[in-house]
């Protein structure tokens, strides 16, 4: 029914009324409220996602809840383009890594592929074209190769270089 | 909004492969080859480096991935030799497909896509450099381990006879081969096979799959001469079919399981020549035309309206279709 409302409560306290309609582009909480028979005036728990984050979960179901679904992925013909971001959601990403992975994670929990696909594609285009320092550098990721493996890999580089 | 501290390595491995199924595979290997362990454990997944292409597809023709040969060297002397053995299938540009078959053996690779293949590469390719990687393996695997072969030609280097000498030599040298394409970047650099009479060595015994450009309905009559006798499925297009063939064959064809045959250009030689080629497939069970094909599984057809503008127009109406169907 247009305009019911379901409690969602975000895992530092703060409750969230939602539209059933919005709310179920989530699987998760589609199948809380179908198979589990979940009582309309229950709270329900999101105790994977704080509030800043959830805001920005309800923020883009929002803007697409009449989106067509999305077609099954095909592993054999998986497409690669990654440029396809829409222009609004270029603009809902403008947020800091760590807010950006925060969304993936809740868009995993919550099972919104429509979230999933668009934050992961847009982690795919930080990516591209990186030699392996700038994806440490731009990620933050610690190199735990053994100083010897680092040696070898140094030395193959340079070898490389030179050919 | 607080500032979250969560980061690329800490997300799951089921949504890194996400976002890396993204990523072309060569770029992801060379990004993330060197990031740290974890990271290289999940990019050298089957699902990353079963398959790699080494080209781009312009707009009309295949290029190389990487124009620079510093990238191509450092897979060839670091990547390519760490995953050798997940590798099973290859394309690559002719340019650089000697420099990466010769990296590192490839003990899982059964498919080749070689493009932009010229009949001097290929004779080079097919015949000196098989037998010096077989020599240099100490066996003979590496060109029996090739199943699958798709095979683009250099359309500015194409002469008439091209397809059937490198059919030739792809014939002679890959004695196990099962399914061979032949592809074109552009449909105006389509590269049919034509020849006067096909050499001895235009044959296979273990050859299933067949899918390649003719210019003739003769030369159609020839890849089914018995020349394949294993063939299960022949996808061919014809430039054309103008007159009945002197090729006598009334040879059975009870492997072909499948049959493509497309055709452009209008025939009036529908009966005399079409006809009498499928009855030869008793067991064909995709397409067909004839009742008496017991067989028969799924019947495809494709119908096309030519208009030519003059005063009156007189098309098939969509009950006209409807009704032919019927039949």
């Amino acid at each position: 029914m247009a305009g019911h409302k379901i409690k969602l409560q975000s895992n530092d306290g703060d409750i969230f009324d939602v539209e059933v309609e919005i709310a179920k582009l989530s699987i998760t909480i589609k199948t809380m409220l179908e198979d589990l028979s979940m009582n309309e005036e229950e709270i329900i728990p999101l105790p994977n996602i704080n509030s800043a984050i959830f805001k920005k979960v309800i923020q883009w179901t929002t803007h697409h809840k009449d989106d067509p679904p999305l077609p099954p992925e095909d592993d054999e013909n998986r497409e690669k383009n990654t440029n396809d971001i829409s222009s609004w959601d270029q603009e809902f990403l403008k947020v800091d890594q760590g807010t950006l992975f925060e969304l993936i994670l809740a868009a995993n929990y919550l099972d919104i592929k429509g979230l999933l696909d668009v934050t992961c594609t847009s982690v795919a285009n930080m990516i591209k074209g990186k030699t392996s320092e700038e994806i440490r550098q731009t990620f933050n990721i610690k190199n735990d190769f053994t100083p010897q493996e680092e040696e070898q890999i140094k030395k193959e580089n340079e070898w490389c270089e030179n050919k | 909004m607080e500032y979250s501290c969560v980061e690329l390595n800490d997300l799951p491995d089921e949504i890194l492969l996400i976002i890396f199924k993204k990523l072309d595979n060569l770029e992801l290997l060379y990004s993330f080859q060197g990031v740290n362990e974890r990271l290289k454990k999940i990019i050298h997944d089957q699902t990353f480096t079963s398959r790699l292409s080494f080209l781009n597809r312009s707009f009309n023709k295949f290029i190389n991935k990487f124009s620079s040969n510093i990238i191509l060297n450092e897979f060839c002397l670091q990547i390519l030799p760490k995953i050798r053995t997940k590798i099973e299938w290859l394309d690559l540009e002719s340019e650089s497909m000697k420099h990466i078959l010769d990296a590192a053996d490839y003990p899982n690779l059964y498919a080749l896509g070689l493009y932009n293949i010229e009949e001097e590469t290929a004779k080079c390719l097919f015949t000196v450099l098989f037998m010096y990687l077989d020599e240099r393996l100490s066996s003979s695997m590496f060109k029996n381990q090739i199943t699958t072969l798709i095979i683009t030609i250099d359309p500015d280097k194409q002469e008439r006879s091209t397809i059937a000498n490198i059919c030739n030599y792809i014939f002679t040298v890959f004695t196990n081969l099962t399914h061979l394409t032949f592809y074109d970047a552009a449909y105006m650099n389509n590269i049919r096979l034509l020849f006067n009479i096909p050499s001895s060595s235009f044959s296979s015994s273990s050859l299933l799959v067949l899918n390649i450009k003719v210019q003739t309905f003769d030369m159609c009559l020839y890849l089914l001469d018995g020349r394949f006798e294993q063939l299960r499925t022949l996808y061919t297009e014809l430039a054309n079919i103008l007159s009945p063939s002197e090729i006598e064959n009334q040879r059975k064809i009870p492997n072909l399981k499948s049959f493509v045959l497309s055709c452009m250009a209008r025939t009036f030689y529908y009966n005399e020549l079409i006809l009498p080629l499928i009855y030869r497939m008793s067991n064909l069970e995709e397409l067909d035309i004839l009742n008496h094909m017991l067989q028969l599984k799924q019947f495809a057809f494709d119908i096309r309206s030519i208009m030519s503008i003059k005063n009156q127009m007189d098309l098939p109406s969509k009950e006209d279709i409807q009704q032919f169907t019927i039949y």
